[in-house]
């Protein structure tokens, strides 16, 4: 009896040991997850913040007058207007050959005066209101954006139609603009960057009108004249090619109007310039320029796909995880991070119209170069050979999702968003599904893909810098 | 007579609505709070998108590296992306990414910067990550020396191959002398490659420190939840015994020197000249005069330098003016031209030097006026984009200037009298410590 009594307290205090390293275990591993262990999963699950519904709602609107359509995204928080446009198909590459610049000329002269107001006159009210007006031309198209508050729309919305369809040309405007972007032509070449920018759109694009200088043609900006200028407006400035984005504090109606008060009075066609697809060779050429410099620069493409190119998802992903924006992408995390070989390397998906380009770059000192140019050929193999991983397909897509949000911080990319959806056929419920799309990508469409494009033999480079100083040439 | 009546109307309607905007003439809305263990927290609400910026500025920069140990501010700020005793290796960039942000940072002379922009509902991600690495910062001998690499290339990217950048560094050393603004935020590449990694730990435990920082919630957040949020997450971080900083040098022997640079790969002169002016830290009265003094000048195409040089004299293709008074010593003034090309540096310096002369003869009370009006005009756009707000803020409360300061921005300018301009003018142009630099084209070897 005794001792079944003693056996029996013996149980007991061995089940008390048992609890006692129980509880140790557990506080010891609660201790090493809270001072050893971040986990992401935890943390989101027992977050106070959660992931909101946010109304990304596009609408098309048609303006009462001249019965323009336009895009609408309304913001209500902050009492201002931006609105983005684009006269498509009159970018640089559309000038005629021997007016290569006009179009960046007209873009610098739009805000030099207008109807009445001489170029200081004009200048004095948009910054008297606020008003930020601006124009720009890529080789394709010729775009301007406004920013207005709502106290001054008005006059914002009168001097842009001002600037569209009675710009003024002064002669002594004319004469400095062309001073200004003769010198810009000059430093344009101080950076190694800038020489690398104009021979590698040589070596790409060949007689292609891609090719040339982003600012124009010297000589050809010294002879234009003011007659040509007025051509170009009235040729390409007109509603036939006119698409419009307007983001900010205010109604469908007012839209409308808006739309009307800046656009309606535009030519309703202009002259449309065709421009030929590009024929390019990929054939892994290599093209150096020898110069002194501290670093060798290498700008480098492959051929790519268009925007509304069914593949353009899963193209898109492979190239995020080869060597999208960010420390995370695989040439980064080699070149970068385990090597130290270079600050920065990254590729991305040219979208020009006639040419869609997978390209890329990095800068590294001479003793550095040759590994940096092996990494990359080696990575684009890689990509091409083993394609890419279920796990990297899911962070991938994870990143292009929950980023999502962050385009919309300021109204001006929205109304440019909005101007785009539009250029490349996006729909009006872009913003609602392109996350559906980004979903939808399989790993068997990225790595079939990935095989297509990414071919390290056909890659060509070009590249800047002192070669001489490690034997590259 | 309809029409006069609406009038009428709308003019009560808009006084009501200056008066309003009168009353409350806050740029931002923004919250501030401490902390126990010192952190100061300023949240910016806007509720356009559902993000946040979160940034972290610890108010500790170049300035306050020890002699020949240049870079070490910087060689830090990479190696923060390098690891912790938690997040090992450069796990921080993966989870960051995988969860939709967008991070980086930035080094300056006064201060180093951090941030993090998420979708809200992943920002207590990067509140925990950036919690996690003001405390337990932790990186491998091997990711040291990597990253230590990495800069160095930055350098060469950054600076030695980019002619202009080399020369700003130059004139910056001329300018200031003895005074630590004087030495290159990267350090030079022999100081970046001498570096170890005991420096910037040292560096790291003594002024990463809560008590030294400010975290910075710019975005859809209100405040109250930034706040139980900003306990949660850095409230427990001790605080520590900050190290000494940079002791500035009282700067009182007055000169104008002259830097002249020729670079081959230079094709266009520039011409810039520096001076040392009043910053926020010493001489509040006079850095809003220098403001309005600056925009007057040289700020848009319609200045007074502008119509001046470019448009009477043609000598210029463009000129602009800025006033630097948010730093933690002196500030600065500059002013920037490009001459035309046919003209020769010294007939552009007389005609610049002339033109910033008369200029300054010419400050009226309704010139002012209208300068004021110009740079207060705009002020709704500062709330447009949570990020600009960020680091608009975070930047000037950083050098110490209040909430409350930064807030008041519109009525401290709309203060200032044209004979406060003059007055300031008057003193930076006749007595502040100048250098004007030319860079200009190598001549060609024939």
């Amino acid at each position: 009896m005794a001792r079944r009594y003693y056996h029996k307290t013996h149980s007991y205090d061995w089940l008390w040991w048992l609890l006692l390293a129980a509880l140790v275990i557990y506080g010891g591993w609660r201790l090493y997850n809270h001072w050893f262990v971040f986990n992401p999963r935890v943390i989101l699950e027992k977050a106070t913040l959660k992931e909101k519904s946010f109304d990304t709602e596009v609408k098309e609107i048609t303006s009462p007058k001249a019965k323009i359509k336009a895009y609408l995204f309304q913001d209500k928080t902050n009492p201002i207007i931006s609105i983005s446009f684009l006269f498509k198909n009159a970018g640089l590459s559309t000038d005629e050959g021997e007016e290569s610049g006009i179009s960046t000329m007209v873009a610098a002269l739009l805000t030099e005066g207008a109807g009445n107001l001489d170029s200081q006159a004009f200048k004095e009210l948009l910054e008297q209101k606020a008003i930020g007006m601006g124009f720009s031309v890529d080789m394709d198209d010729f775009s301007g954006r406004l920013l207005t508050t709502r106290e001054n729309m008005d006059t914002a919305f009168k001097l842009l139609n001002m600037a569209l369809t009675k710009p003024k040309f002064d002669a002594e405007d004319v004469q400095r603009t062309k001073a200004q972007m003769l010198t810009a032509l000059k430093r344009q070449v101080e950076h190694p960057s800038g020489i690398l920018a104009l021979a590698a759109a040589k070596e790409i694009f060949g007689e292609h009108p891609y090719a040339r200088n982003p600012i124009g043609d010297a000589k050809v900006i010294k002879n234009i004249s003011k007659a040509q200028l007025q051509n170009f407006v009235q040729n390409h400035i007109s509603r036939s090619n006119l698409m419009i984005g307007i983001a900010g504090d205010v109604s469908e109606e007012e839209a409308g109007k808006i739309v009307d008060k800046i656009f309606a009075n535009l030519p309703e066609n202009g002259r449309i310039v065709f421009v030929r697809e590009a024929e390019l060779t990929f054939d892994g050429r290599v093209k150096n320029i020898n110069q002194p410099s501290a670093q060798i620069i290498s700008s480098f493409a492959t051929k790519g796909i268009a925007r509304q190119h069914p593949d353009f998802y899963p193209l898109y992903i492979a190239n995020h995880i080869l060597g999208g924006a960010g420390l995370n992408s695989r040439l980064s995390v080699a070149a970068r991070e385990n090597e130290g070989l270079t600050y920065g390397i990254e590729t991305y998906l040219s979208m020009q119209d006639k040419a869609p380009l997978i390209r890329g770059g990095f800068s590294a000192t001479p003793e550095n170069f040759n590994r940096v140019v092996e990494i990359v050929k080696k990575q684009w193999a890689k990509m091409a050979k083993d394609g890419v991983s279920e796990k990297e397909l899911d962070e991938a897509k994870d990143y292009l999702i929950a980023s999502y949000n962050l385009r919309f911080a300021s109204i001006d990319t929205i109304s440019s968003i909005l101007v785009y959806m539009q250029k490349d056929n996006l729909g009006l419920d872009f913003l609602q599904k392109r996350n559906a799309y980004v979903r939808q990508v399989t790993l068997d469409d990225v790595n079939r893909v990935a095989k297509e494009y990414f071919k390290p033999e056909q890659i060509v480079f070009v590249n800047i810098g002192s070669f001489e100083k490690q034997g590259v040439k | 007579m309809l029409k006069s009546k609406k009038n009428s109307v709308f003019a009560v309607l808009l006084s009501i609505v200056l008066f309003c905007a009168e009353a409350e003439a806050k740029i931002f809305d923004m919250t501030e709070f401490r902390l126990k263990n010192g952190l100061q927290v300023i949240v910016i609400p806007n509720h356009k998108a559902p993000i946040v910026r979160q940034m972290v500025w610890y108010k500790v920069g170049s300035v306050d590296e020890a002699l020949g140990k240049g870079g070490t501010a910087h060689l830090l700020e990479h190696l923060m992306f390098r690891g912790t005793k938690k997040v090992k290796d450069s796990k921080f960039n993966s989870i960051v990414a995988q969860n939709g942000g967008n991070s980086n940072a930035f080094t300056a002379q006064d201060f180093t910067s951090y941030y993090e922009t998420m979708d809200v509902g992943r920002l207590e991600l990067a509140m925990a990550l950036e919690a996690d690495r003001m405390e337990n910062l932790d990186f491998s001998k091997k990711s040291f020396k990597k990253e230590r690499d990495v800069v160095f290339q930055e350098r060469m990217q950054v600076v030695e191959n980019n002619p202009f950048a080399y020369f700003g560094e130059a004139l910056r050393r001329v300018l200031w002398q003895q005074h630590p603004y004087a030495r290159s935020i990267s350090g030079t590449p022999e100081e970046i490659m001498s570096l170890n990694r005991d420096d910037v730990m040292a560096f790291y435990e003594s002024y990463y420190a809560p008590n030294n920082a400010i975290l910075i919630l710019s975005g859809d957040i209100e405040p109250q939840v930034a706040k139980s949020l900003a306990e949660k997450y850095f409230g427990e971080i001790e605080p520590r015994k900050v190290g000494l900083k940079a002791d500035f040098p009282k700067l009182d022997k007055q000169f104008d020197a002259r830097l002249e640079m020729k670079l081959p790969q230079i094709k266009a002169e520039r011409m810039v000249k520096l001076y040392v002016a009043p910053s926020v830290n010493l001489d509040k009265t006079e850095v809003y005069p220098l403001m309005v003094l600056a925009a007057y000048l040289g700020e848009g195409e319609t200045s007074k330098l502008y119509k001046k040089l470019v448009l009477q004299e043609k000598a210029a293709l463009g000129v602009s003016v800025s006033s630097d008074y948010a730093s933690r010593s002196y500030g600065g003034f500059s002013i920037s031209a490009t001459p035309k090309e046919d003209i020769k540096t010294e007939d552009f310096e007389t005609a610049l030097n002339k033109a910033i002369k008369q200029a300054v003869a010419e400050i009226t009370i309704e010139e002012i006026e209208k300068t004021k009006a110009k740079m207060l005009a705009g002020q709704v756009y500062l709330r447009d984009n949570p990020n600009d707000a960020a680091y608009i803020v975070g930047a000037m409360a950083a050098v110490g200037m209040s909430v409350e300061e930064i807030e008041n921005h519109a009525e401290n300018i709309r203060k200032v009298s044209a004979a406060e301009v003059r007055q300031a003018a008057k003193k930076l142009f006749g007595g502040a410590i100048s250098v004007t630099g030319i860079v200009k084209p190598a001549e060609e070897a024939n």
